[in-house]
């Protein structure tokens, strides 16, 4: 079928030092993948609620927020903090950020948390605004606070509802950690490129790397669809919209 | 225990509420009754205020909620609200829709508002039921359940919003009949409802409201038998099935 005129050598991947960059690049990815997605996930939920408050100045300052993130590319917002950012820094912080060994990695996790904030934010607020005004209602009449029913009555309804999108935005994410390359975070993506201008031998380790992005995020969608399962019987149950 | 002086209401510029002066006195039952958009509704609204007025004040229980003071939600939880459609939490049980409220609110603990919590389960006569979800529950069963997570935060008022409106005739009186035992215990009821079977036994006076005004307040026996205002009098005709004599 194919004809790929390559001899493939599959020593490479697992002759030193290349094995030990590709089982520390699975490590970094699985890192900045997990601290971004937690990450965004709580700075998100807060962006949602304030983009539904009814106190404006926190409505516009998160629309602000999502504009500015959504509409620059998330590679962008890499080189971002990675090189501009320490520079806008007064002189002695910057050159100490740049110093730090691992800036590159934290500089990664910034962009592509902030990045996804915004994606998150958005697909939770079309959750809350898809909850019906009669839970609020009920909630508010038990004298609940503010806070009281977004903890207990809305974002929790709003999560099971946004299962779905959440678990793509979630594995769009993992995905992205691959542009951390681009500032030489030593994720995988970066040790195959790496192994590949070594050895001209970047294809054995790129099949590796992606049968690994496969099987995580097949494993990722395989999680939220257990959780859809385990959740049915709170979503399909949506009270009906109030009509007076 | 529950005073309306003279209250106005708009929704942009549609009056909603005209002038609406009411005292309620403190274990009475008042039932409003009337045509759909004639403002029953917001005006039980307006006594938790989730609904606001422009002009007018209203006091419950002493206080008023024109006070910028006045902690409102502290008074909420005073309130016990039954709305037409229920509104029971989805993604809690029964038993869990009960305790949230008194757990959350009041600072019981989770033992106590157990307890608590099926106590009412046993009242609304739901006792095995109290592991389900509301979707696995009748309309009936949903709207004893909301009726019960009202009751948990013991308050000293309780509104109802067209609480039988949604559900299967054979469903109502279960929902009546606990709504019944409530104003034995001389609790302080509105309630919205065409249940005039209801209306007859239990309410102390009948309001009826159209078109954002009271009209008349009587007793049920008078309102139902001998109207004094002609759109009271068509109104009734209509929902008790007599011919209007008075038509031509």
């Amino acid at each position: 079928m194919f004809n790929l005129k390559y001899d493939f050598d599959w020593g490479i991947p697992f002759r030193e030092p290349y094995l030990q960059w590709m089982i520390r690049g699975v490590e970094i990815t699985l890192l900045v993948a997990v601290v971004t997605s937690v990450a965004s996930l709580i700075l998100g939920t807060a962006l949602a609620v304030m983009r539904v408050t009814r106190i404006k100045p926190l409505r516009v300052l998160s629309r602000i927020y999502i504009e500015i993130f959504r509409n620059i590319p998330g590679l962008f917002w890499l080189l971002f903090f990675y090189f501009i950012f320490p520079e806008l820094l007064p002189s002695g912080l910057g050159a100490k950020l740049n110093s730090y060994r691992n800036y590159s990695i934290a500089a990664g996790i910034l962009g592509l948390t902030l990045n996804n904030t915004a994606y998150v934010a958005e697909i939770l607020r079309s959750g809350l605004m898809g909850i019906p005004k009669g839970q609020r209602e009920a909630a508010i009449s038990t004298g609940m606070s503010r806070v009281q029913q977004y903890t207990y009555v809305l974002l929790p309804q709003s999560y099971r509802k946004i299962l779905p999108p959440m678990g793509t935005q979630m594995i769009h994410n993992f995905k992205n950690t691959s542009l951390c390359m681009a500032i030489s975070v030593p994720e995988l993506t970066w040790a195959t490129q790496q192994i590949e201008s070594l050895t001209f031998r970047g294809l054995e380790v790129t099949t590796l790397a992606t049968c690994f992005y496969i099987m995580v995020s097949l494993s990722l969608g395989a999680v939220i669809i257990l959780l859809e399962k385990y959740y049915k019987i709170d979503i399909s149950s949506i009270t009906h919209i109030e009509e007076n | 225990m529950i005073k309306f002086i003279t209250v106005n209401k708009w929704f942009g510029s549609h009056h909603v509420l005209k002038d609406i002066s009411l005292e309620i006195s403190r274990g009475e039952v008042i039932v409003i009754c009337g045509p759909s958009g004639g403002g029953k509704s917001t005006l039980i609204r307006t006594i938790n205020r989730i609904e606001q007025v422009q002009v007018g004040e209203i006091i419950v229980d002493g206080i008023s909620l024109a006070n910028p003071k006045t902690d409102v939600t502290a008074l909420r939880a005073e309130i016990g609200m039954v709305f037409q459609h229920f509104n029971l939490y989805p993604h809690k049980t029964a038993l869990e829709n009960i305790m949230l409220a008194p757990m959350k609110v009041r600072g019981l603990s989770r033992k106590n508002a157990k307890e608590r919590a099926l106590r009412l389960m046993e009242r609304v006569g739901l006792s095995e039921k109290s592991d389900m979800y509301p979707i696995q529950l009748s309309g009936g069963e949903q709207q004893r359940v909301a009726i019960a997570r009202s009751l948990a935060m013991e308050p000293k008022i309780m509104l109802f919003d067209e609480p039988t409106s949604a559900l299967d005739p054979e469903l109502i009186s279960d929902v009546l009949d606990v709504m019944t035992s409530l104003t034995n215990e001389g609790m302080t009821m509105v309630v919205i409802t065409h249940e005039m079977g209801f209306a007859q036994r239990v309410a102390d006076r009948v309001v009826f409201m159209d078109k954002g005004e009271i009209i008349e307040i009587e007793k049920p026996s008078d309102i139902f038998i001998n109207p004094k205002q002609a759109r009271t009098r068509e109104f009734m005709s209509k929902i008790l099935h007599i011919p209007n004599p008075h038509k031509t």
